[in-house]
């Protein structure tokens, strides 16, 4: 198949559960091959989107499509071809780790089975598979869950929240082993985490989800982009404000004492400090704000926070 | 489907409570064997020194009731009807395992949230449950298969001590006939706790259930040969009408029809007869076909039902 189609389409996604609704009209594409990011505060809505999407949970409202797949109908066709860890990963504590994956891989197929060896080395899990997954720690069940998504070689991996229990060690090679995925075996991945460090390592692209509703989608670097800024000391604010806003690039300025905050890329501070120059206007600091996404996130989960509140 | 059950099989062989269960039945059926072997000689002795156990008198009425429950002994114990036997033996302990094994199984599903990691790889709904139970079912069949061939060896020393007769296959077939009824009748009862569970979502409710139910329908069943045939002009009490009526209708009392392939105690084909031709009469039915449509109605509706509820349900697990 070719990269750019879209493997995850929502259109209206809405499921109330009572009087709560745990997800408000969603919208958003997954594209093949991109690791795309799920961000949401706690109960923002990320896991029933996500069984939803698995088939666990019935919308009540709008559409999802996985692989093509209405999740209404026919979407077992599609969820062979889709591994998924959903929150904590489940498995039989009695069995050993090879043997759970075996009992998962024969629900996917034979060819599932002849996996499992090179599935347990790509998760470090070699030698220790023959333990009972009961004896496993937290971290350990991690790596065996993200084995018995793989272990079906599916083209889409849903993660819901992958690193829980990894230690920063494991953290760091969680994330290159999902950037591997997509970039050298072409795999898609759907992953859901309120690790934005993580998040704006690894993915292509994020959607922020809060209470319920998207609050923002789009490229990791366009998002930061929105909130980048240059901040300047500067004697004439007031004057200096008006000259800047002026300009059509610029998307907003915000005054505070003699400082001034000008919503622009800071790579276009010398135009911002030249236009201010031909005004007889000099700064005398000035400093480019380069946000994080855990910036963005805030501020947005904050607005969305204080909206509601308001309402 | 079939990977699914190859997948349950696995696991049906990896937990540690599928052999102990099999291993106590096995124990049981020894010391129950061995009880029925100690009751015959005893009441060997007793007809033959006319002296119960405490050494009091018995009476002609005590030591021709003996003498009946001596035939009726040596004719279950006796190769190879000792297979049969052992089967409706079994059944007893057994049935409860296969419900308390049944719920455990299935429920640990919903508790260690496993249902939603194999829903989540294209397992059906429709095809967990029937998946679900076949295996479990399939998973009695190895113990009826083991019970089976243990009695099919250990019958004849049984056989040898019960009789002084030499050893005859005849009659093997009939005799194989009640390990294959033992091993249909589990389906009803695995098809009915799958529902319990699906609908409680863990196996503690769903045992409960069970477990009630079945021992109701035993201690029910145990008063069973005081009214089970009744002469002409006899009146049976309202309770025991009432009982048989409801009796009638449970899983158990026709899982015992359907393996006794008519009045479910142990009861001389030749009596039966007499007492029929003497004009008594069974109040409670004991047609095996009307068992049957019974045994089927119960496993139809219950897999209906819990492919129903599973397939409206949103699996959450919120909490």
């Amino acid at each position: 198949m070719e990269k750019n189609q879209v493997v995850i389409r929502t259109c209206d996604l809405t499921k109330r559960f009572r009087t709560l609704t745990a997800v408000d009209r969603v919208n958003f594409e997954v594209q093949r091959g991109e690791v795309f990011g799920f961000l949401g505060p706690n109960g923002a809505g990320k896991t029933t989107t996500i069984t939803i999407l698995l088939g666990l949970v019935h919308p009540t409202a709008g559409s999802a499509e996985v692989l093509g797949c209405d999740v209404r109908r026919g979407l077992s066709r599609a969820l062979r071809r889709v591994g998924a860890i959903v929150e904590t990963p489940a498995f039989y504590p009695y069995m050993s780790g090879e043997d759970n994956l075996r009992v998962f891989a024969r629900v996917t197929g034979s060819e599932a089975e002849k996996r499992i060896p090179a599935v347990l080395e790509q998760v470090g899990l070699k030698g220790r598979e023959k333990d009972k997954a009961g004896a496993y720690s937290l971290g350990m069940r991690q790596r065996l869950g993200l084995a018995a998504a793989l272990v079906g070689d599916p083209e889409l991996l849903i993660l819901d929240e992958p690193t829980n229990g990894l230690d920063p060690a494991g953290m760091q090679e969680m994330r290159l082993f999902i950037r591997r995925l997509a970039d050298e075996e072409g795999r898609t991945v759907f992953l859901s985490s309120h690790l934005l460090h993580e998040v704006e390592q690894v993915c292509d692209r994020v959607l922020i989800l809060n209470r319920g509703r998207v609050i923002a989608q789009g490229r990791v670097d366009e998002l930061l982009r929105q909130t980048h800024a240059v901040e300047m000391r500067i004697a004439e604010t007031g004057r200096a404000a008006g000259t800047l806003a002026a300009l059509d690039w610029v998307q907003g300025v915000n005054a505070e004492g003699d400082w001034l905050r000008v919503q622009a890329p800071p790579e276009r501070a010398p135009e911002l400090l030249a236009t201010l120059a031909a005004q007889n206007l000099f700064p005398f600091e000035v400093r480019p704000v380069v946000a994080s996404l855990e910036q963005v996130f805030l501020e947005l989960t904050g607005e969305t926070n204080t909206e509601a509140a308001g309402a | 489907m079939h990977k699914l059950v190859a997948a349950e099989w696995l696991r049906m062989g990896r937990h540690w409570l599928s052999w102990t269960l099999l291993a106590l039945l096995i124990v049981i059926l020894v010391f129950q064997v061995n009880g029925k072997l100690n009751q015959l000689a005893q009441l060997e002795r007793e007809v033959e020194t006319g002296l119960a156990r405490n050494d009091a008198p018995l009476t002609s009425a005590q030591i021709e009731g003996n003498r009946y429950e001596i035939v009726l002994l040596q004719h279950d114990l006796r190769y190879p009807a000792f297979i049969g036997y052992a089967a409706r033996l079994a059944t007893g302990f057994g049935w409860f395992f296969v419900i308390l094994f049944a719920a455990v199984a299935v429920g640990e599903d919903f508790s260690r949230r496993t249902l939603r990691a194999l829903l989540a790889r294209g397992v059906g709904r429709a095809q967990y449950v029937l998946a679900r139970t076949l295996t479990l079912w399939l998973a009695t069949g190895v113990a009826v298969a083991a019970i089976t061939l243990l009695t099919a060896v250990g019958g004849l020393y049984t056989h040898t001590q019960a009789t002084g007769d030499p050893v005859s296959l005849e009659g093997l077939g009939e005799a194989l006939l009640y390990p294959l009824r033992a091993w249909l009748t589990c389906l009803p009862f695995v098809a009915i706790v799958v529902f319990w569970v699906v609908v409680a979502r863990q196996a503690g409710p769903a045992l409960g259930v069970g477990l009630s139910l079945h021992f109701l329908e035993y201690f029910m069943g145990l008063a069973l040969p005081l009214f089970l045939i009744s002469g002409p002009g006899v009146e049976i009490p309202w309770f025991f009408r009432v009982e048989g009526k409801i009796l009638a209708v449970t899983p158990g009392y026709n899982a015992s029809v359907f393996l006794y392939w008519g009045p479910p105690v142990s009861i001389l084909p030749q009596l039966v007869d007499a007492m029929r031709a003497g004009g008594a009469t069974f109040t409670i039915p004991t047609d095996p076909w009307r068992a049957i449509a019974f045994l089927v109605g119960y496993t139809v509706m219950s897999l209906c039902l819990a492919m129903w509820v599973l397939r409206r349900r949103d699996i959450t697990y919120a909490s």
